[in-house]
């Protein structure tokens, strides 16, 4: 298990980097005319300067990208309810998440800003664990039947 | 070692008897073969007691602490066979495996259930009941397709 976590995690933070750069080529391509803008100007004036941004900017999608892949593990520990993994997997990446999003503005930085990001991310967990929870079960019910057909 | 063979109608099922003061590598040895014979058994261990467990009155073979068990309807027996030998041995019978450290005679099982939580269990004739790993459903499911 550990090496799986650990080996998700580092291919997780390599895809979140790949997928970081990615996402500024795009932008640049689309709004840059010509530049390359690897930071946007409101992460430069937070912290300073722009090798500091990069810096934070690079760091936090490693970690990221870290986080989503390690917390994948959970959906194979198999003993653990659909409940369990659920629960663990909303703390893991909510943890992570909201945070980052804080720093990087990614949320109004208001308790409803804050209170609706939380919500939303809520609201994603419950609806997985609800297709999780139909899927499995009609799994089982439709065995069921095939048994009661064979007895 | 003695050799007798008996001759009675009554036995339409040939049976054999071992007669022993002490479960030697000997009788071990020759029982191993009976059995090789007939794989419509496994041996069972209780203490240093030997029992033929026919395959259809066994419910489930589990591993515990690094042995593995068999278990009949009021019966739990040591088995001195690998769990993934008998996976093989068994395989595209009624023996299926059910998750990491379990093996289940599905003619015995009554019925499968998921908790509020979604942890799935199968419920067998005499009350026992045992959890499934969800990436052996899809094993379970293909074996009633086949079946009926």
């Amino acid at each position: 298990m550990t090496k799986q976590i650990l080996s998700r995690g580092l291919l997780g933070a390599l895809i979140g980097s790949f997928i970081a750069q990615t996402i500024l080529l795009i932008i640049s391509l689309v709004w840059g005319k010509g530049h390359y803008l690897f930071v946007t100007p409101e992460l430069v004036a937070r912290f300073g300067n722009e090798l500091t941004a990069v810096l934070v900017q690079h760091l936090l999608s490693l970690l990221m990208g870290a986080v989503i892949g390690a917390s994948s593990a959970i959906w194979e520990i198999d003993s653990w309810s659909t409940t369990k993994q659920t629960v663990f997997h909303f703390i893991i990446l909510s943890g992570t998440m909201l945070p980052v999003a804080y720093v990087n503005y990614w949320m109004r930085h208001t308790v409803s800003g804050i209170v609706s990001y939380f919500l939303i991310f809520i609201g994603i967990y419950i609806l997985l664990w609800v297709i999780l929870t139909k899927y499995w079960g009609a799994q089982v019910k439709e065995i069921n039947m095939k048994m009661e057909q064979h007895q | 070692m003695e050799i007798e063979v008996q001759i009675h109608e009554q036995y339409t099922t040939p049976k054999v008897l071992v007669l022993t003061a002490q479960l030697t590598e000997e009788v071990t040895v020759l029982l191993k073969k009976l059995q090789d014979e007939k794989p419509s058994s496994l041996l069972g261990y209780q203490e240093d007691m030997v029992f033929i467990l026919p395959l259809d009155e066994i419910y489930s073979i589990f591993a515990e602490n690094k042995k593995v068990y068999v278990k009949t309807e009021t019966e739990q027996y040591v088995l001195k066979t690998r769990l993934y030998e008998i996976e093989e041995r068994f395989s595209g019978s009624s023996f299926l495996r059910v998750s990491g450290s379990e093996i289940v005679n599905m003619h015995h099982v009554k019925s499968m259930d998921m908790s509020i939580h979604g942890t799935v269990h199968l419920r067998f004739a005499n009350g026992y009941s045992t959890f499934v790993s969800r990436r052996c459903i899809k094993n379970i499911k293909n074996y009633f397709n086949n079946e009926v």
